[in-house]
């Protein structure tokens, strides 16, 4: 765990928001939205963790439960956990077919917005930490 | 526990699940499960619902890097929110659309079917879904080669993003549908994803068993990765050909 890890996973999180800023749009790519924009939350959460000395595994409904957790222990301003359930369910519906719920009823313009809000204030977080 | 198939699951009291620090846990996989339906009961989802183990552990074929798959089928289309004991992993799914699913011959509900161990039906619904798999037709395995392809791009570009574990598992995704639409092709029914490698060494395809058991392992590094990334776009490229 160390700042350099958690820039490293901060940078992956940024150059996934990028794709799914692109991914919104003329013609929209809710595939490519909503995958990316898992992996950016996720990438997000890991940096925290990292700069923030968290434990972390690899598993996606652990590191669900360590944004609530991040959330809850004020670290962070936004709980994304409902969110990277959301979009874990979306993008295996999407990767195996057809669209399900989660994905009808989503708004991608929202969601890159939201995203990089989050990328925003975990890269304060990470700078933050960094100069302590 | 209210179950009418219990008895037939794999006589497993537990297994050690290696968490990704490389510690180990005694996971007791029957008492999760158990858990899951008393959480699905506590949420009212157990009064017109039905709930079946899939996957790997329906077929007692899980190795230590396998969730529990419950597949819950429920008459809202909205999935609920619930929190999933550890280990288990909760698909929630309309019985509408399933049903829908199941007269495209879409091969997950198919396996679900085939392979699934009802745990929990608060009517006949299981039964008569799976007196109605008699009459489908065979999966078409062009689908899976067309889901593969538009997969591999993510993969490749989560690879660039430098996200190993993000690439690893979408490449384990499109390996996996590559499997599936070469055993359909042969007139094999795909079994769960560790029984895959064996299916597929039994019909010579040597490098794509020896690359999903490589990507389960998901130890790879990028360089790896990339390799596996060619080899997959090849017997994409081939598969892609015998669509035609």
């Amino acid at each position: 765990m160390s700042i350099r890890a958690a820039r490293a996973a901060l940078k992956r999180a940024q150059s996934q928001l990028e794709r799914v800023q692109t991914a919104w749009f003329d013609p929209p790519d809710p595939v490519e939205a909503v995958t990316f924009a898992f992996y950016a939350y996720e990438n997000a959460v890991v940096a925290v963790a990292e700069a923030k000395n968290i434990r972390w595994t690899k598993r996606h409904d652990e590191k669900a439960a360590l944004a609530a957790r991040l959330f809850r222990d004020r670290i962070l301003s936004i709980d994304v956990e409902d969110r990277l359930s959301e979009l874990n369910a979306a993008r295996k519906d999407v990767a195996y077919g057809e669209p399900g719920p989660e994905l009808e009823q989503m708004d991608l313009e929202e969601l890159a917005t939201e995203l990089e809000q989050f990328i925003d204030e975990v890269e304060r977080m990470v700078d933050a930490a960094e100069n302590e | 526990m209210r179950s009418k198939e219990w008895s037939m699951l794999p006589k497993m009291s537990s297994v050690k699940t290696a968490v990704t620090t490389g510690e180990y846990r005694r996971f007791n996989w029957r008492r999760s499960l158990a858990l899951s339906l008393h959480a699905l009961r506590e949420a009212g989802l157990l009064k017109h619902s039905v709930v079946v183990l899939i996957g790997s552990y329906a077929r007692g074929a899980q190795t230590s890097r396998s969730d529990v798959d419950l597949l819950v089928l429920l008459q809202e289309p909205k999935r609920p929110k619930l929190n999933a004991p550890y280990g288990i992993h909760l698909q929630f799914e309309d019985i509408e659309r399933f049903r829908r699913r199941l007269e495209e011959s879409d091969d997950y509900v198919i396996a679900a079917l085939k392979f699934g161990k009802s745990l929990h039906d608060s009517g006949n619904l299981w039964e008569e879904l799976r007196q109605q798999l008699k009459g489908a037709i065979w999966p078409d395995w062009r689908d899976k080669i067309k889901q593969a392809e538009r997969r591999i791009k993510l993969a490749d570009e989560l690879l660039v993003t430098d996200d190993i574990d993000a690439a690893t598992e979408e490449y384990l995704a499109v390996a996996t549908q590559i499997s599936r639409a070469i055993l359909l092709r042969h007139g094999e029914y795909p079994l769960s994803r560790p029984e895959l490698s064996k299916q597929l060494l039994a019909k010579g395809e040597t490098t794509l068993a020896a690359n999903i058991e490589k990507l389960i392992e998901g130890e790879c590094d990028k360089e790896q990765l990339r390799q596996i990334g060619q080899d997959l776009h090849a017997a994409l490229a081939l598969e892609a050909v015998k669509t035609r």
